[in-house]
C-alpha cells in the first residue's frame, strides 16, 4: 500500500549531518575540542617561560605581544575551557571506575560539569577582571602600573 | 612453519603487523594518571597566571626562581605535556586515515612536545639556578 512512498523516502542511517546530537554527545566532542584548545594554551605558556629563559630583552618583546587589553578576557575564556575539560575528565574517570554509566546519570553529571565550569570561570572572571576587591587587590593595580610604565618608556 | 597455539591470528596478519600492539592499556592508564595528577597542578597554575599577569622580567624570574614554584612548574610541564601528547595522539589516530600522513603527524607532534618540554624545563632550571636575575 504505502510502498511507493517508502521507496521514495528510504530511512537514512543517522550520520553527523542529519542527526541532532544530544547533550551528552555534544559534551563528548567538546572534550576533544577543548583538549586541542588547551594544547594551544600550553604552547603559549611554554613561550612565556622560554622567553624568560632567553633573557630580559626577549621577555619584554614577547610580553609586548602577549600583554594586550584583551589578554585577561582570553585568560577567562581559557579558564572556562580548562575547567570544562577538567570536570569532564573527572566524569570520564568516574565512568572508568564504573560509576554513572546510564543515560540519566550521564545527563546529570554532564549538567554538573557545565555548572562547575561556569562557577569556576565566574570566580576567575571576578578575580582577574577587577570586580573582586579582596585578597588580590595588590596584584590588580600592578598590571596597570606596568602597562603605564611600558606606555611611557 | 611453527604456529603459536594461543593465537588465532593468520600468518599474513602477523607479517603485516596487524592487530593489537599490546601497548594500548599503558596509554589509557597514563592518560588517566596524568589527568588526576594535573588537578592540583592546574589549580596552582591558574592561580599563578592570575598573580603574574603583567609581571615584568624581574618579578617573573624571582617568582620562578623560588624552589617551590620551580619544582611545581617542572612537574606541570612534564605532566601536562605528556597528557597533551597522549590526547593529541588519539585525535590524530582517529581522524587521519592516510597512513603516511598519520605517521608523519604523530611523530612530528611527539617530537614537537618533547622539544618544547625540554626547552621549558631548561629555562626553568636556568632561571632557578641563576637565582632570579
Amino acid at each position: 500500500m504505502s510502498e511507493p512512498s517508502q521507496v521514495k523516502q528510504r530511512p537514512l542511517s543517522p550520520h553527523l549531518q542529519v542527526y541532532r546530537l544530544p547533550m551528552t554527545a555534544k559534551m563528548s566532542i567538546s572534550h576533544r575540542i577543548t583538549g586541542v584548545i588547551l594544547t594551544a594554551g600550553l604552547v603559549l605558556l611554554a613561550i612565556w617561560v622560554i622567553a624568560a629563559g632567553l633573557g630580559e630583552d626577549r621577555y619584554n618583546q614577547v610580553m609586548e605581544l602577549i600583554d594586550t587589553p584583551y589578554t585577561k578576557y582570553i585568560f577567562v575564556v581559557w579558564a572556562f575551557v580548562l575547567f570544562y575539560h577538567m570536570g569532564n575528565g573527572f566524569r570520564h574517570v568516574l565512568w572508568d571506575i564504573g560509576f554513572g554509566l546510564n543515560e540519566k546519570s550521564a545527563q546529570r553529571t554532564g549538567t554538573l560539569v557545565l555548572l562547575f565550569a561556569a562557577v569556576m570561570t565566574y570566580g576567575v572572571w571576578q578575580l582577574s577582571c577587577g570586580c573582586y576587591k579582596g585578597w588580590f587587590i595588590k596584584a590588580a593595580p600592578m598590571t596597570e602600573e606596568v602597562r603605564a610604565q611600558q606606555g611611557a618608556g | 612453519m611453527v604456529k603459536s597455539n594461543n593465537s588465532i591470528q593468520s600468518d599474513l596478519g602477523k607479517a603485516k603487523g596487524l592487530g593489537s600492539a599490546h601497548t594500548g592499556t599503558h596509554h589509557w592508564l597514563m592518560q588517566r594518571v596524568t589527568a588526576v595528577a594535573s588537578v592540583p597542578l592546574v589549580f596552582w597554575v591558574v592561580y599563578s597566571i592570575f598573580k603574574l599577569q603583567g609581571a615584568d622580567y624581574a618579578a617573573f624570574t624571582t617568582w620562578l626562581a623560588s624552589p617551590v614554584n620551580a619544582v611545581l612548574s617542572i612537574l606541570f610541564v612534564l605532566n601536562s605535556f605528556y597528557h597533551a601528547m597522549l590526547g593529541n595522539q588519539v585525535i590524530i589516530e582517529d581522524y587521519i586515515s592516510c597512513r603516511w600522513f598519520r605517521m608523519t603527524k604523530l611523530i612530528g607532534m611527539k617530537l614537537f612536545f618533547i622539544a618544547l618540554g625540554v626547552a621549558c624545563i631548561f629555562s626553568i632550571l636556568k632561571i632557578s639556578f641563576a637565582g632570579g636575575m
